[in-house]
């Protein structure tokens, strides 16, 4: 971390000087990239709203941490684990549309996370965990990023039968994919990045983080390559620049990085529609 | 030395053993060496017996027609093939290079083309895709053997556009070359031609059968218009939860088309 803290300190900036910043800044890194590249993913497979209550989820997540007031990462990652299976489980028996399922679930786990955290009024201790607080990183948090990426480039190998089981569930069927299996190992896997973020990004944030920069790609890719580069380059660069805005605004960094996205999509918009009216061919009358 | 054209197309060769060595196990007029089997195929669904007793020869070179009523079991007994719903009975193909037996590799063409159009993909991406290459392997060896595919269904030019462009009919040729990648031993297609005018279907149709007589596929083909199915097929099978007709597809058509009328 040495290496890392003298490279940054060499930057003539201010927020360059200080250490929380330096260890804000290379957490951002590990979690926009692995956020924005399993972003893709959760585009391709509908699962927005599924990340978006998992991230909500967060909340029960951080109760049960403070009720046993121990192993907070094994907590948090076995918790998003069982979400995962419980709802993929829950889309299957097909006793409510799959969104219903996910809204049913996000109620409920933000219902629970309120009640344990908000027992003899605490609650506004913790609501710090809707915005998140980067800045609070320490070296083994990002360790674990670290960790997570690797996992996440390993993971990569699978990338083109995740593809196909998002694209077409009967011609992955029919290549012999166990179509259940991909999907639920998907949400798990998501389930966890998006918990394990949680702290850092906030609750209220994190599903932007995975959602924009796929969405931002998704208008200006020509090929599934520049999708997924495009994808990890934009999560990379607005989660960059947003912790610095977060910095001069002294606004809480996760909704500074979605405010950023989001202004970056309407542009990538704007740019695609008036690029493509000038491309199109006079009307004859 | 025959060079399977598939399987040279792949980067592997292999001899045709030839008409008269007699290692073939099946073997009709207009057919390659290898065939694959249903035996006494069977399918249980919720406690409702789908498919009964099914008994099917399907050799290589042949286009086979399977017609039958709504709900009679052609898109289950797919299925059934697939390994996606359990069932009684065997299913083996017999190669014509070794004579052994062993579940048939299985291209599936599927009746719905639904899917987010607004993914960027590319027909080299969903090439690239069903061939189970990583994305992060060169392009350029594979965009040659993309490119020899596509041009079997004449989508050559549209190597680089985006699947979400294509029509109806493009889809469809489409998904024939991602069935055909890499080669199968059974080409399967679920109604393929809803959707499509008819000089689209009639199109197609000549496509797969000449597809057909190129690689030496056994193909299924489910499809409603039975008389033009009928026009194409070597064979017709007419299923109702059991097969009630099989044979030659012009003599079985007309019993076909007066079963097909007695359901209405």
């Amino acid at each position: 971390m040495a290496w890392w803290s003298s490279l940054i300190s060499a930057l003539p900036f201010a927020w360059a000087q200080y250490e929380f910043f330096q260890e804000g800044l290379l957490g951002i890194i590990f979690i926009a990239s692995i956020l924005a590249v399993l972003g893709t993913l959760v585009v391709n497979h509908q699962l927005s709203f599924f990340s978006e209550a998992v991230g909500h989820a967060g909340l029960a997540s951080m109760a049960l941490v403070v009720l046993l007031g121990r192993w907070p990462l094994g907590v948090m990652i076995s918790f998003a684990i069982l979400l995962a299976i419980l709802i993929a489980w829950l889309k299957r028996q097909r006793f409510l549309p799959a969104d219903s399922v996910v809204g049913l679930c996000l109620s409920f786990t933000v219902a629970l996370g309120v009640v344990l955290l908000s027992r003899g009024g605490s609650f506004s201790k913790y609501s710090a965990y809707l915005t998140g607080d980067i800045f609070n990183i320490t070296g083994s948090d990002i360790f674990v990023m670290a960790i997570l990426s690797v996992v996440l480039l390993i993971g990569l190998r699978f990338y083109q039968r995740m593809l196909l089981v998002a694209f077409h569930q009967e011609m992955a069927a029919a290549r012999g994919l166990k179509v259940f299996l991909w999907e639920t190992s998907l949400m798990a896997v998501v389930a966890v990045a998006v918990t394990v973020a949680v702290p850092w990004m906030g609750i209220l944030a994190v599903n932007a983080l995975l959602i924009f920069p796929a969405a931002i790609a998704r208008v200006l890719a020509k090929n599934l390559r520049s999708y997924l580069f495009l994808a990890w380059l934009i999560g990379l660069s607005t989660g960059i620049l947003g912790l610095i805005i977060s910095y001069y605004l002294d606004a809480a960094a996760g909704a500074s990085i979605a405010c950023l996205q989001a202004a970056v999509l309407f542009l990538a918009l704007l740019g695609k529609a008036i690029y493509l009216r000038g491309r199109r061919p006079l009307r004859t009358l | 030395m025959r060079l399977n054209k598939v399987d040279k197309f792949m980067g592997q060769e292999h001899s045709w053993p030839g008409k008269t060595d007699g290692h073939h196990f099946c073997f009709t007029p207009n057919s390659g060496g290898c065939c694959t089997k249903l035996l006494d195929l069977r399918v249980c669904l919720g406690g409702n017996l789908i498919l009964d007793n099914i008994n099917l020869h399907v050799h290589c070179g042949e286009l086979t027609a399977l017609v039958g009523p709504n709900g009679a079991g052609k898109s289950t007994l797919f299925r059934a093939m697939l390994g996606e719903v359990p069932y009684q009975g065997k299913l083996q193909f017999i190669s014509e290079v070794d004579g052994k037996e062993h579940r048939p590799k299985i291209g599936l063409v599927p009746q719905q083309m639904s899917f987010d159009k607004t993914l960027p993909m590319t027909a080299l991406d969903l090439l690239q895709a069903v061939s189970g290459q990583s994305l992060f392997r060169s392009a350029q060896k594979f965009r040659e053997k993309a490119y020899e595919i596509l041009a079997v269904v004449g989508l050559t030019h549209m190597i680089d556009q985006k699947i979400g462009t294509f029509s109806g009919g493009q889809l469809q040729r489409l998904f024939l070359a991602a069935a055909l990648t890499p080669m199968p031993d059974l080409l399967l297609l679920d109604e393929p031609v809803s959707g499509v005018d008819y000089a689209g279907m009639l199109q197609f149709y000549e496509l797969v059968s000449s597809i057909r007589q190129q690689f030496d596929l056994s193909v299924i083909m489910i499809g409603h218009d039975l008389a033009t199915l009928a026009k194409y097929a070597d064979r017709m099978i007419f299923l109702n939860h059991r097969v009630l007709l099989d044979g030659h597809a012009q003599e079985v058509l007309p019993q076909a088309m007066a079963l097909m009328e007695k359901q209405v």
